[in-house]
Protein backbone atom coordinates (compact mmCIF):
# COMPACT_ATOMS: atom_id res chain seq x y z
CA UNK A 1 0.00 0.00 0.00
CA UNK A 2 2.60 2.71 0.86
CA UNK A 3 4.40 1.26 -2.58
CA UNK A 4 1.46 2.14 -4.73
CA UNK A 5 0.83 5.87 -2.27
CA UNK A 6 4.47 6.78 -3.72
CA UNK A 7 4.09 5.96 -7.36
CA UNK A 8 0.97 7.54 -7.64
CA UNK A 9 2.68 10.85 -6.45
CA UNK A 10 6.03 10.46 -8.78
CA UNK A 11 3.58 9.61 -11.58
CA UNK A 12 1.39 12.37 -11.52
CA UNK A 13 4.81 14.49 -10.80
CA UNK A 14 5.99 13.16 -13.99
CA UNK A 15 2.63 13.92 -15.44
CA UNK A 16 2.46 17.83 -15.10
CA UNK A 17 5.93 20.00 -16.60
CA UNK A 18 6.26 22.41 -13.97
CA UNK A 19 6.44 20.33 -11.38
CA UNK A 20 9.61 18.31 -12.93
CA UNK A 21 10.55 21.61 -13.13
CA UNK A 22 10.40 21.93 -9.73
CA UNK A 23 11.78 18.58 -8.98
CA UNK A 24 14.92 19.77 -10.78
CA UNK A 25 15.20 23.03 -9.29
CA UNK A 26 15.39 21.13 -5.69
CA UNK A 27 18.04 18.74 -7.06
CA UNK A 28 20.03 21.54 -8.70
CA UNK A 29 20.18 23.10 -5.39
CA UNK A 30 21.56 19.62 -3.76
CA UNK A 31 23.52 19.25 -6.67
CA UNK A 32 25.55 22.59 -6.22
CA UNK A 33 26.74 22.03 -2.61
CA UNK A 34 27.56 18.18 -2.46
CA UNK A 35 28.18 16.68 -5.95
CA UNK A 36 31.62 19.57 -6.35
CA UNK A 37 34.09 19.98 -3.95
CA UNK A 38 33.53 20.98 -0.19
CA UNK A 39 34.17 24.27 -0.46
CA UNK A 40 30.59 25.26 -1.11
CA UNK A 41 28.83 23.45 1.62
CA UNK A 42 31.63 25.13 4.43
CA UNK A 43 31.15 28.93 2.49
CA UNK A 44 27.58 28.35 3.49
CA UNK A 45 27.60 26.84 7.26
CA UNK A 46 29.92 29.91 7.49
CA UNK A 47 27.29 32.28 6.00
CA UNK A 48 24.96 31.04 8.50
CA UNK A 49 26.94 31.29 11.27
CA UNK A 50 27.89 35.03 10.68
CA UNK A 51 24.12 35.36 10.64
CA UNK A 52 23.67 32.81 13.84
CA UNK A 53 22.08 30.67 12.44
CA UNK A 54 21.58 26.84 11.51
CA UNK A 55 21.95 25.07 7.61
CA UNK A 56 19.90 21.93 7.38
CA UNK A 57 20.98 19.28 5.09
CA UNK A 58 19.98 20.05 1.71
CA UNK A 59 18.53 16.06 -0.34
CA UNK A 60 17.46 15.50 -3.96
CA UNK A 61 14.06 14.36 -4.43
CA UNK A 62 15.26 10.72 -5.72
CA UNK A 63 13.06 8.75 -8.27
CA UNK A 64 12.71 5.84 -6.25
CA UNK A 65 12.31 6.88 -2.80
CA UNK A 66 9.50 7.24 0.09
CA UNK A 67 7.34 10.51 0.69
CA UNK A 68 9.08 11.10 3.74
CA UNK A 69 12.53 11.57 2.17
CA UNK A 70 10.80 13.78 -0.45
CA UNK A 71 9.63 15.70 2.33
CA UNK A 72 12.64 16.07 3.95
CA UNK A 73 14.59 17.49 0.65
CA UNK A 74 11.48 19.80 0.15
CA UNK A 75 11.83 20.85 3.81
CA UNK A 76 15.20 21.43 3.96
CA UNK A 77 15.60 23.97 1.10
CA UNK A 78 12.75 26.09 2.40
CA UNK A 79 14.25 26.00 5.79
CA UNK A 80 17.78 26.78 4.24
CA UNK A 81 16.04 29.36 1.53
CA UNK A 82 17.09 32.72 3.31
CA UNK A 83 20.56 31.67 4.12
CA UNK A 84 20.93 29.90 0.40
CA UNK A 85 19.58 33.19 -0.83
CA UNK A 86 22.68 35.60 0.69
CA UNK A 87 25.34 32.82 0.15
CA UNK A 88 24.33 32.91 -3.90
CA UNK A 89 24.55 36.64 -3.82
CA UNK A 90 27.79 36.95 -1.94
CA UNK A 91 29.20 34.53 -4.01
CA UNK A 92 28.49 36.65 -7.23
CA UNK A 93 29.74 39.44 -5.55
CA UNK A 94 33.07 38.42 -3.99
CA UNK A 95 33.70 36.81 -7.77
CA UNK A 96 35.36 33.99 -6.24
CA UNK A 97 33.61 31.71 -8.77
CA UNK A 98 35.14 31.51 -12.82
CA UNK A 99 33.40 28.41 -14.28
CA UNK A 100 30.15 28.26 -11.61
CA UNK A 101 29.06 31.71 -12.50
CA UNK A 102 26.08 31.32 -14.70
CA UNK A 103 24.66 28.57 -12.88
CA UNK A 104 24.95 30.73 -9.71
CA UNK A 105 23.31 33.37 -11.25
CA UNK A 106 20.76 30.91 -12.79
CA UNK A 107 20.08 28.92 -9.62
CA UNK A 108 19.22 32.47 -7.64
CA UNK A 109 16.77 33.81 -10.81
CA UNK A 110 15.11 30.35 -10.46
CA UNK A 111 14.73 30.49 -6.79
CA UNK A 112 13.50 33.90 -6.17
CA UNK A 113 10.71 33.50 -8.41
CA UNK A 114 6.93 33.62 -7.03
CA UNK A 115 6.47 30.54 -8.52
CA UNK A 116 8.79 28.83 -7.02
CA UNK A 117 8.35 30.27 -3.55
CA UNK A 118 4.80 29.63 -3.32
CA UNK A 119 5.46 25.63 -4.74
CA UNK A 120 7.73 25.33 -2.40
CA UNK A 121 5.55 26.06 0.69
CA UNK A 122 2.58 24.16 -1.18
CA UNK A 123 4.60 21.04 -1.63
CA UNK A 124 5.86 21.01 1.93
CA UNK A 125 2.50 21.45 3.29
CA UNK A 126 0.79 18.57 1.26
CA UNK A 127 4.03 16.07 1.75
CA UNK A 128 4.26 16.37 5.24
CA UNK A 129 0.61 15.07 4.98
CA UNK A 130 1.48 12.56 2.96
CA UNK A 131 4.36 11.59 4.29
CA UNK A 132 2.22 10.60 7.82
CA UNK A 133 0.64 8.52 6.20
CA UNK A 134 3.22 6.62 4.28
CA UNK A 135 4.67 6.03 7.49
CA UNK A 136 1.94 4.78 9.31
CA UNK A 137 1.76 1.74 6.85
CA UNK A 138 5.65 1.41 7.11
CA UNK A 139 5.37 0.91 11.03
CA UNK A 140 6.24 -3.00 12.32
CA UNK A 141 2.94 -3.14 13.96
CA UNK A 142 0.92 -1.34 11.45
CA UNK A 143 -2.59 -3.11 11.18
CA UNK A 144 -5.49 -1.91 8.41
CA UNK A 145 -7.56 -1.13 11.55
CA UNK A 146 -8.13 2.57 10.64
CA UNK A 147 -6.34 3.17 7.41
CA UNK A 148 -9.24 3.77 5.47
CA UNK A 149 -10.08 6.99 7.37
CA UNK A 150 -6.70 8.14 7.06
CA UNK A 151 -6.45 7.53 3.55
CA UNK A 152 -9.73 9.61 3.11
CA UNK A 153 -8.11 12.47 5.45
CA UNK A 154 -5.59 12.97 2.98
CA UNK A 155 -7.59 13.04 0.36
CA UNK A 156 -9.89 15.67 1.97
CA UNK A 157 -6.84 17.56 2.80
CA UNK A 158 -6.20 17.64 -1.32
CA UNK A 159 -9.33 18.66 -2.11
CA UNK A 160 -9.65 21.53 0.44
CA UNK A 161 -6.00 22.67 -0.43
CA UNK A 162 -7.71 23.35 -4.01
CA UNK A 163 -8.89 26.51 -2.19
CA UNK A 164 -7.90 27.17 1.30
CA UNK A 165 -4.00 26.45 1.89
CA UNK A 166 -1.84 24.62 4.85
CA UNK A 167 0.21 25.95 7.25
CA UNK A 168 3.34 26.59 5.31
CA UNK A 169 1.71 28.66 2.54
CA UNK A 170 -0.21 30.47 5.04
CA UNK A 171 2.78 31.59 7.01
CA UNK A 172 4.80 32.43 3.57
CA UNK A 173 1.65 35.22 2.90
CA UNK A 174 1.82 36.89 6.45
CA UNK A 175 5.50 37.21 6.27
CA UNK A 176 5.24 38.47 2.28
CA UNK A 177 4.36 42.02 1.12
CA UNK A 178 2.92 43.92 -1.95
CA UNK A 179 4.43 47.24 -3.13
CA UNK A 180 1.87 48.33 -5.56
CA UNK A 181 3.24 49.80 -8.73
CA UNK A 182 5.23 52.99 -7.94
CA UNK A 183 7.89 55.08 -9.21
CA UNK A 184 11.28 54.49 -7.46
CA UNK A 185 10.87 57.69 -5.58
CA UNK A 186 8.16 56.80 -3.76
CA UNK A 187 9.53 53.16 -2.80
CA UNK A 188 12.32 54.75 -1.40
CA UNK A 189 10.59 56.94 0.80
CA UNK A 190 9.80 54.15 3.11
CA UNK A 191 6.51 56.35 4.99
CA UNK A 192 4.53 56.90 1.82
CA UNK A 193 5.07 53.33 0.78
CA UNK A 194 1.63 50.83 1.52
CA UNK A 195 2.84 47.36 2.48
CA UNK A 196 0.30 44.54 3.63
CA UNK A 197 0.21 40.82 3.53
CA UNK A 198 -1.10 39.22 0.41
CA UNK A 199 -3.66 36.51 -0.12
CA UNK A 200 -2.66 33.81 -2.82
CA UNK A 201 -3.73 35.34 -5.86
CA UNK A 202 -2.28 38.71 -5.01
CA UNK A 203 0.92 37.11 -4.25
CA UNK A 204 1.42 35.63 -7.84
CA UNK A 205 -0.61 38.16 -10.30
CA UNK A 206 0.57 41.32 -8.78
CA UNK A 207 1.54 43.70 -10.92
CA UNK A 208 4.07 45.62 -8.30
CA UNK A 209 7.12 44.23 -6.37
CA UNK A 210 6.33 41.49 -4.03
CA UNK A 211 8.84 41.25 -0.93
CA UNK A 212 9.35 37.30 0.79
CA UNK A 213 11.88 37.53 3.93
CA UNK A 214 13.02 40.96 2.48
CA UNK A 215 13.68 39.21 -0.89
CA UNK A 216 12.17 40.71 -4.20
CA UNK A 217 10.42 38.47 -5.97
CA UNK A 218 10.34 38.39 -9.82
CA UNK A 219 7.91 37.08 -11.94
CA UNK A 220 7.15 37.18 -15.78
CA UNK A 221 3.42 36.94 -17.58
CA UNK A 222 3.72 33.21 -18.11
CA UNK A 223 4.74 32.58 -14.86
CA UNK A 224 1.59 34.49 -13.76
CA UNK A 225 -0.71 32.73 -16.36
CA UNK A 226 -0.29 29.20 -14.84
CA UNK A 227 1.30 28.64 -11.44
CA UNK A 228 -2.37 27.90 -9.77
CA UNK A 229 -3.24 26.24 -13.06
CA UNK A 230 -0.67 23.72 -12.57
CA UNK A 231 -1.48 23.32 -8.54
CA UNK A 232 -5.02 22.67 -9.49
CA UNK A 233 -4.00 20.34 -12.73
CA UNK A 234 -1.67 18.53 -10.21
CA UNK A 235 -4.46 17.45 -7.69
CA UNK A 236 -6.60 16.94 -10.61
CA UNK A 237 -4.48 14.32 -11.79
CA UNK A 238 -3.82 12.83 -8.25
CA UNK A 239 -7.46 12.50 -6.93
CA UNK B 1 -11.00 -1.97 3.58
CA UNK B 2 -13.41 0.94 5.31
CA UNK B 3 -15.49 -2.00 6.79
CA UNK B 4 -12.16 -2.35 9.37
CA UNK B 5 -12.20 1.11 10.97
CA UNK B 6 -15.09 -0.31 13.11
CA UNK B 7 -12.39 -1.78 15.39
CA UNK B 8 -11.05 1.89 15.82
CA UNK B 9 -11.19 1.28 19.90
CA UNK B 10 -11.53 5.08 20.43
CA UNK B 11 -14.89 4.91 18.29
CA UNK B 12 -16.46 1.77 19.84
CA UNK B 13 -19.99 2.26 21.71
CA UNK B 14 -20.36 3.20 25.19
CA UNK B 15 -23.80 2.72 25.64
CA UNK B 16 -25.62 -0.21 25.45
CA UNK B 17 -28.16 0.47 23.40
CA UNK B 18 -25.50 1.80 21.04
CA UNK B 19 -23.64 -1.72 21.02
CA UNK B 20 -26.37 -3.81 19.83
CA UNK B 21 -26.91 -2.18 16.62
CA UNK B 22 -23.12 -0.85 16.07
CA UNK B 23 -20.80 -2.34 13.09
CA UNK B 24 -23.19 -5.39 12.34
CA UNK B 25 -23.17 -5.24 8.22
CA UNK B 26 -19.52 -4.64 8.36
CA UNK B 27 -18.85 -8.02 10.39
CA UNK B 28 -20.91 -10.11 8.60
CA UNK B 29 -19.24 -8.96 5.29
CA UNK B 30 -15.87 -9.64 6.56
CA UNK B 31 -17.30 -12.58 8.34
CA UNK B 32 -17.93 -13.88 4.91
CA UNK B 33 -15.01 -12.83 3.09
CA UNK B 34 -13.21 -15.30 5.36
CA UNK B 35 -15.22 -18.37 5.99
CA UNK B 36 -17.01 -17.81 9.14
CA UNK B 37 -21.10 -17.42 9.27
CA UNK B 38 -22.34 -14.30 9.28
CA UNK B 39 -24.75 -14.25 11.32
CA UNK B 40 -23.48 -16.24 14.14
CA UNK B 41 -20.51 -13.86 14.11
CA UNK B 42 -22.62 -10.43 14.37
CA UNK B 43 -24.06 -11.86 17.27
CA UNK B 44 -21.44 -12.77 18.76
CA UNK B 45 -19.41 -9.42 18.20
CA UNK B 46 -22.77 -7.66 19.82
CA UNK B 47 -22.19 -9.83 22.87
CA UNK B 48 -18.32 -8.74 22.86
CA UNK B 49 -19.12 -5.44 22.50
CA UNK B 50 -22.06 -5.24 25.45
CA UNK B 51 -19.38 -7.41 27.59
CA UNK B 52 -16.89 -4.50 27.11
CA UNK B 53 -18.97 -2.20 28.39
CA UNK B 54 -20.48 -3.80 31.60
CA UNK B 55 -16.43 -4.73 32.55
CA UNK B 56 -15.26 -1.25 32.19
CA UNK B 57 -12.55 -2.67 29.78
CA UNK B 58 -13.21 0.29 27.38
CA UNK B 59 -12.92 2.72 30.60
CA UNK B 60 -9.67 1.07 31.05
CA UNK B 61 -8.01 1.25 27.45
CA UNK B 62 -9.53 4.49 26.30
CA UNK B 63 -6.38 6.47 24.68
CA UNK B 64 -4.69 2.74 23.64
CA UNK B 65 -3.73 2.13 19.94
CA UNK B 66 -5.69 -0.78 17.98
CA UNK B 67 -2.34 -2.45 17.84
CA UNK B 68 -2.44 -2.71 21.82
CA UNK B 69 -5.83 -2.37 22.18
CA UNK B 70 -7.11 -5.67 20.62
CA UNK B 71 -4.26 -8.02 21.55
CA UNK B 72 -4.82 -7.07 25.01
CA UNK B 73 -8.69 -7.50 24.97
CA UNK B 74 -8.11 -11.32 23.28
CA UNK B 75 -5.87 -12.07 26.47
CA UNK B 76 -9.14 -10.89 28.70
CA UNK B 77 -7.11 -10.50 31.91
CA UNK B 78 -9.68 -10.56 34.43
CA UNK B 79 -11.86 -13.05 32.29
CA UNK B 80 -14.87 -10.98 32.18
CA UNK B 81 -15.61 -10.18 28.25
CA UNK B 82 -17.25 -13.09 26.30
CA UNK B 83 -15.08 -13.86 23.22
CA UNK B 84 -16.82 -16.96 21.58
CA UNK B 85 -15.41 -18.92 18.45
CA UNK B 86 -16.26 -16.97 15.32
CA UNK B 87 -15.23 -13.69 16.36
CA UNK B 88 -11.88 -14.91 18.28
CA UNK B 89 -11.06 -16.26 14.63
CA UNK B 90 -12.03 -13.25 12.90
CA UNK B 91 -10.09 -10.79 15.27
CA UNK B 92 -6.72 -13.38 14.89
CA UNK B 93 -7.44 -13.28 11.44
CA UNK B 94 -7.39 -9.01 11.52
CA UNK B 95 -4.44 -8.81 13.55
CA UNK B 96 -1.98 -10.92 11.65
CA UNK B 97 -3.13 -9.12 8.21
CA UNK B 98 0.09 -6.98 7.64
CA UNK B 99 -0.89 -2.98 6.33
CA UNK B 100 2.01 -3.24 4.23
CA UNK B 101 4.72 -4.94 2.95
CA UNK B 102 7.63 -2.57 2.96
CA UNK B 103 8.91 -4.22 6.27
CA UNK B 104 9.31 -7.57 4.51
CA UNK B 105 10.82 -5.96 1.41
CA UNK B 106 13.55 -4.02 3.59
CA UNK B 107 14.92 -7.82 4.59
CA UNK B 108 15.45 -7.73 0.65
CA UNK B 109 17.02 -4.80 0.50
CA UNK B 110 19.45 -5.94 3.12
CA UNK B 111 20.56 -8.72 1.84
CA UNK B 112 21.27 -7.38 -1.03
CA UNK B 113 24.55 -5.92 -0.03
CA UNK B 114 25.92 -8.57 0.86
CA UNK B 115 24.74 -10.42 -2.45
CA UNK B 116 24.60 -7.98 -5.38
CA UNK B 117 24.25 -9.05 -8.45
CA UNK B 118 28.61 -8.80 -9.23
CA UNK B 119 28.28 -11.84 -6.73
CA UNK B 120 26.73 -14.26 -9.31
CA UNK B 121 28.30 -17.45 -8.12
CA UNK B 122 27.36 -16.84 -4.40
CA UNK B 123 24.49 -19.53 -4.36
CA UNK B 124 22.04 -20.09 -1.87
CA UNK B 125 23.60 -23.01 -0.20
CA UNK B 126 26.79 -20.98 0.58
CA UNK B 127 25.14 -18.27 2.37
CA UNK B 128 22.81 -20.53 4.56
CA UNK B 129 23.50 -21.42 7.75
CA UNK B 130 23.34 -24.98 7.63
Amino acid sequence: MPHRLELTIKGTFALVTMMRNFEDEINTVSNFYYSHSSKRKSHLDMTAEKLKQRTYALNKIRKVGWAASSARSIRGVRRNLPILFIDLRSKLKEKELEDSWPEVKGMLNHLTTRKFIFLLHFMSDFYNTMSILSESYQEDTALLIGKEKSRLNLVNYSIKSKNSYGPEVIEMLGHSRRYPALDESDIDSDNEVESHACNVEEFLTSEGKVFWNDEELTANRRQRENVLETKNSFLEILL
Amino acid sequence: MADFDIFVPHQLPHNLSDAQFYGIAEIQRLAARFDLEPVKTSKEWSYLLTSFITSNFLCDHKVKKSWFFWPEALKNPNGDLRWSENIRKLMEIILTLPAGSAKTERAFSIMKHAKYDGRSSLTVNTMDDK
